[in-house]
């Protein structure tokens, strides 16, 4: 990139929920994938890319609109009555009418790891864990989207581990150590919360909800940004996909989970650098 | 753990049946079973499952006198609110 050009100075831009980002967050973005898949091929784990939409048979199976239907945005065509009046250059309105879609049997992910799962469907796993990571763009349909800590499309980075509750357990307390120290070199001050259901008022039952259902771990910087989590999942995709470890029990799934944009995000509140300094210091950090 | 069925209070059956109806696959629930691990018991049925078990002791549950190990399995529900030893 030249200094000179057009595109070099311009800083991320969001509209409705949607970022743009130029060369420099780009590059901040890159470097902080290098940190990621660095991480990933330390514990062994095998880069992979699943489709870009997702079948709403599948997500059927893992109870995806069950849990998280407010989340959700599907994918339609035009339906064939429709179309032509498109072609002969018809309505032209920010939205389309669903009667003039096609039933949805597609759905943008809302989470990277979910292909991993299905993609694994079935198989048993005689050779230990099973690591994988993986990006995706991911989409959430939310009340109301804020720059780039809230983006209606955003993109995650996964590390995933399939395998025993204590192999999975493992996988996350490794990450926890990992993430908490490279945070500490790098500066960026993250508190790590415990996420849990808010059906408790009481500080003690939500202490016991904690202590009892310990499903997901946030990094979060600033008091409200979870720039990453850590997710345990027990044995729910691994009974949903019947996935299986070598004691022919459904395997137990955990995952770690980076919100790139939102650590783009965060270090350049945080320290008021700009991207291309950002970069060369999360580049700096963790060398030996 | 044998021995201990003839003495079952009433309201302790009904607990039992309460966390089948969350897994209708199973006939039975091993009572030395991880409710938690084993997803009988999970976060979004948690509070049904408190009031469940309020109703059938007849007793509140308040969340400064209980630990994580009093919902674990059968066993310890009813060692903790039923007030049976194993």
């Amino acid at each position: 990139m030249s200094p000179s050009s057009p595109e070099a100075g311009r800083s991320p831009s969001t509209r409705g929920g949607l970022a743009t980002l130029g060369p420099g967050a780009l590059r901040l973005r890159a470097t902080l994938e290098g940190v990621f898949t660095g991480w990933a091929a330390e514990v062994g784990a095998d880069a992979v890319q699943y489709p870009p939409l997702m079948r709403v048979e599948d997500l059927h199976r893992l109870d995806y609109f069950q849990n998280f239907p407010q989340l959700a945005i599907l994918g339609a065509a035009l339906t064939e009555e429709a179309a032509p009046q498109y072609a002969t250059g018809g309505p032209r309105e920010a939205s389309l009418p669903a009667g003039h879609l096609t039933e949805a049997s597609y759905a943008l992910p809302s989470a990277a790891c979910y292909n991993v799962y299905l993609d694994l469907a079935g198989r048993t796993l005689t050779e230990g864990p099973h690591k994988v990571t993986t990006v995706a763009t991911c989409f959430r349909r939310e009340t109301h989207y804020d720059a780039l800590r809230r983006l209606l499309g955003f993109s995650m980075r996964e590390i995933v581990c399939v395998g025993t509750r204590d192999e999975v357990l493992a996988h996350l307390e490794l990450f926890r150590k990992k993430i908490t120290g490279y945070l500490s070199e790098l500066g960026l001050p993250v508190e790590i919360e415990a996420a849990t259901d808010p059906f408790f008022d009481a500080s003690a039952g939500r202490a016991l909800m904690a202590q009892l259902f310990p499903v997901k771990e946030e990094f979060v910087f600033d008091g409200s940004l979870a720039i990453g989590s850590l997710n345990f999942h027990r044995n729910f995709f691994g009974e949903r996909c019947e996935i299986r470890t070598a004691d022919g029990e459904p395997a137990f799934t955990g995952c770690v989970a980076f919100g790139l944009e939102r650590w783009i995000s965060a270090l350049t509140s945080h320290f008021g650098l700009t991207e291309d300094e950002l970069a060369d210091r999360v580049l700096a950090t963790g060398r030996p | 753990m044998s021995g201990a069925t003839e003495h079952k209070p009433a309201g302790f059956d009904a607990v039992v049946r309460y966390l089948l109806t969350k897994r209708p696959e199973l006939t039975s629930i091993d009572p030395d079973l991880d409710l938690v691990e084993n997803r009988i018991l999970d976060s979004l049925g948690f509070v049904n499952f408190l009031y469940v078990l309020e109703e059938q002791t007849g007793e509140e549950i308040l969340m400064e006198h209980v630990t994580p190990s009093d919902f674990r399995t059968i066993n310890s529900i009813r060692k903790r609110f039923f007030h049976e030893s194993e």
